[in-house]
């Protein structure tokens, strides 16, 4: 049988019938490829985040984009948002992929820092004919400048806001401690309100997860330093490593919840057993923080006297390779209006970037806001100036040196002189390549 | 190229007259294979020889000749990496194999609930390694995790031990919960080789005046050497490569202390976008890969072949 079917021949007709049947339907996949985005009469702006529902992010976000969606399409009839819903685990390295590959969607959420180096990288547009940059850049927090390249708008960083310092009244209260205002102040008062294995003072995070690089540079940026500037790394600057020193502290003295997740340190935080954490205003969107929950808490700005954090912005983009590049400038129009700035604050419980955007009102109704209202203006990106196309690399060398310093028993200097030498390193490869 | 001897009154032209059929029938699995293995690997190859940086990309990628693999073996990174990767093949080696002959032999005795105990043995096997990298997490959580509250409740540690965070102690738990994993399809190859060794064989060697270790030495290890090898090699590949168990669970720290080459890879291309580099460390493990496979093939085949 086998024989049989090895020998037949192939006819003529066969291979040419073969052929035809292979040709038409690489042309019908051709054609599909080809077909515009449009549904009927209207284009199909497509906006890839992950703040939907469905990838269990928390429902105010969820809820803003709905409503922005339904506003936007009654406005511009002609336009359909089809938001494409990826899971925040997997949403950076998809976003990647997409605007390199070049099949992208037409608009994206972005970190700040990546913006600058996907620009430079040359997979993004420009905005300044897209949108209202103009009004952008002249009315938003100062935060909005990173966006800029070359004189250049590349991201709008329509979501501000900032980290700051969420304690417990009645555990403060109880040992008759007033908020804090200086890191030692911070110290001594986590010292004194930890009771070993119950109750912990003050939450630093350890593990090794991209969290751990933000935290550290909270008390970098309070301690008045940053991993770098202009170019130069500052990894061994006094105030850097005295920062970090103070972090040490924390997690050798068993002040902080050592190994605990940050998800789970706001449980515990919830739960009472925690005095003090740095936190974002997304922490209040949770639906555990119930009315009677939320009596027991207080903001204030974090206890440096810089009064600086580190920026939870987030920003439009529109990649080079988007189809409806327009649609997507007006949504981007749209959403940093005054008006929706005030609802993603309303909806969203985040503030926009907008100035005037976090009205009086707001605050009298949700008096914990005031802390992110006041620390907007001086927050500062978690990626120094100078370092966005390496700016992996620095939190990878300097997660790595946490880990050395919190749990190896290498002195902080030491640690972070590797972070030094490797961060030298990786900007004079940028320069000799420049 | 197979032609067919010509047929009185045929009149099909030579190229016609050649036997397509079994070509044609192989060309899928061809374009497949060449799609999505030879070409991919051609492109990782010529990519580690290039100055492919997309982070700071040069126009043209430059050719740089082995400037890639000069980088990796200066950097003390991949020393390191490259230690965790052996530490933590071997470890899930010696664990899978000891462990899974150990089971296979529990299973191969007569018991009640035999046939459940098989059936419940597999499950390990049956989840996505995803979920078994975050089942681990949380079992060794250090405020939560079960492991600490059995640690605890055995008396064999005062407070709970910080699993994920140690240095020292990442690395154990990695590889704990990769060999919990491994072990049932090692238990499950392993019993099937067990199962094919003839009971005539023990008579045989008991007769002849052995004692039950040299029994297990010259009857079982031996009718079990081919399969051994076998499992041995796939073990010793699977988790040379392995990511996503490191990956989930620790994602390479603390402080470098699980980062795995595959690891480094994975941070060098998607992370710092520095595609020539991450290729030059991927032909690497590929060029460890085939000699450890060459070993194998050494040790385990060509003494069965030549017996």
């Amino acid at each position: 049988m086998a024989d049989r079917i090895g020998k037949r021949r192939v006819t003529r007709r066969e291979v040419l019938v073969g052929l035809g049947a292979a040709a038409a339907a690489g042309v019908l996949a051709k054609a599909r490829r080809a077909a515009p985005a449009v549904v009927g009469a209207k284009t199909k702006l497509i906006y890839s985040n992950y703040e939907q529902k469905q990838t269990g992010v928390i429902a105010g976000l969820s809820n803003y984009w709905d409503l922005a969606k339904e506003a936007f399409e009654k406005k511009y009839p002609d336009i359909e948002i089809v938001q494409v819903s990826v899971p925040s685990s997997e949403y950076w390295n998809k976003l990647f992929t997409e605007i390199t590959t070049g099949n992208a969607a037409d608009l994206y959420k972005d970190r700040l820092s990546e913006v600058v180096q996907f620009t430079r990288m040359g997979l993004l547009s420009p905005l300044d004919e897209l949108c209202n940059v103009k009004d952008i850049n002249a009315n938003f927090e100062d935060i909005q400048k990173t966006q800029i390249v070359d004189g250049k708008t590349y991201g709008v960083a329509y979501q501000g806001g900032s980290h700051q310092l969420v304690y417990n009244k009645n555990l403060l209260a109880k040992g008759g401690f007033k908020v804090p205002t200086t890191p030692e102040e911070a110290y001594e008062t986590a010292k004194k309100l930890t009771k070993p294995g119950e109750q912990w003072g003050f939450v630093v995070v350890t593990p090794s997860v991209p969290q751990l690089y933000i935290d550290l540079t909270q008390w970098v940026v309070g301690y008045n330093s940053h991993w770098g500037g202009n170019g130069k790394v500052t990894a061994t600057a006094d105030a850097t490593v005295a920062a970090m020193e103070m972090y040490k502290r924390l997690v050798a003295e068993g002040i902080t919840p050592v190994g605990t997740p940050k998800p789970q340190t706001r449980e515990m935080f919830v739960a009472g057993k925690i005095a003090m954490m740095i936190e974002g205003p997304w922490f209040f969107a949770d639906p555990k923080i119930t009315p009677e929950r939320l009596a027991f808490m207080g903001t204030a700005t974090l206890p440096w006297a810089n009064k600086r954090s580190v920026s939870s912005a987030s920003a439009f983009i529109i990649p080079k390779a988007a189809k409806n590049k327009e649609a997507a400038g007006k949504f981007i129009d749209f959403c940093c209006s005054l008006e929706w700035q005030i609802k993603f604050l309303e909806v969203a419980k985040l503030p926009g970037n907008r100035k005037g955007a976090f009205p009086r009102s707001f605050i009298d109704k949700f008096p914990f806001m005031a802390a992110y209202d006041e620390g907007a203006p001086k927050a500062v990106d978690s990626c120094p100036s100078g370092f966005e196309d390496v700016f992996k690399q620095l939190q990878k060398y300097v997660i790595d040196a946490a880990g050395e310093f919190m749990f190896k028993n290498v002195p902080v200097k030491k640690a972070l002189e590797t972070v030094q030498a490797q961060m030298e390193k990786e900007l004079e490869a940028g320069r000799k390549k420049a | 190229m197979q032609t067919v001897e010509s047929v009185p009154g045929d009149r099909r032209s030579g190229l016609f007259r050649i036997q397509w059929f079994p070509y044609l029938t192989i060309l899928p699995v061809l374009a497949v294979l060449t799609t999505i293995l030879i070409y991919p690997l051609i492109q990782v190859l010529v990519m580690s020889f290039r100055a492919v940086d997309l982070g700071r990309p040069i126009p043209g990628e430059p050719f740089i000749g082995l400037a890639n693999y000069a980088e990796m073996l200066r950097r003390p990174q991949f020393w390191q990496s490259l230690w965790v990767t052996v530490i933590y093949t071997l470890s899930v080696v010696v664990l899978t194999c000891v462990g899974g002959l150990v089971v296979a032999q529990l299973l191969n005795a007569r018991f009640h609930g035999r046939a459940l105990a098989r059936a419940l043995l597999i499950l390990p096997w049956a989840l996505p390694p995803v979920v078994t990298g975050l089942v681990w997490s949380w079992m060794f959580d250090f405020q939560f995790g079960v492991v600490n509250y059995a640690l605890r409740l055995l008396h064999l540690v005062d407070k709970n031990v910080n699993w994920m965070v140690n240095p020292d102690l990442a690395l154990p738990a990695v590889i704990v919960a990769t060999a919990w994993k491994h072990l049932p399809l090692a238990t499950i190859i392993l019993l099937a080789g067990l199962q094919s060794i003839s009971g005539e064989l023990y008579e045989a060697a008991h007769i002849d005046g052995a004692n039950a270790l040299q029994r297990y030495r010259y009857v079982t290890l031996a009718g079990l050497r081919p399969v051994l090898g076998l499992l041995l090699l796939l073990e010793t590949l699977w988790n040379f490569k392995s990511f996503t168990y490191i990956y989930m669970m620790t994602g390479g720290g603390p402080a470098r202390s699980t980062e795995s080459l595959v690891v480094s890879v994975y941070y060098e291309a998607f992370q710092f976008y520095k595609f020539g580099y991450a290729a030059a460390l991927g032909t690497i493990i590929l060029l460890i890969c085939v000699a450890i496979t060459l070993v194998y093939l050494r040790v385990f085949i060509a003494p069965a072949e030549k017996s």
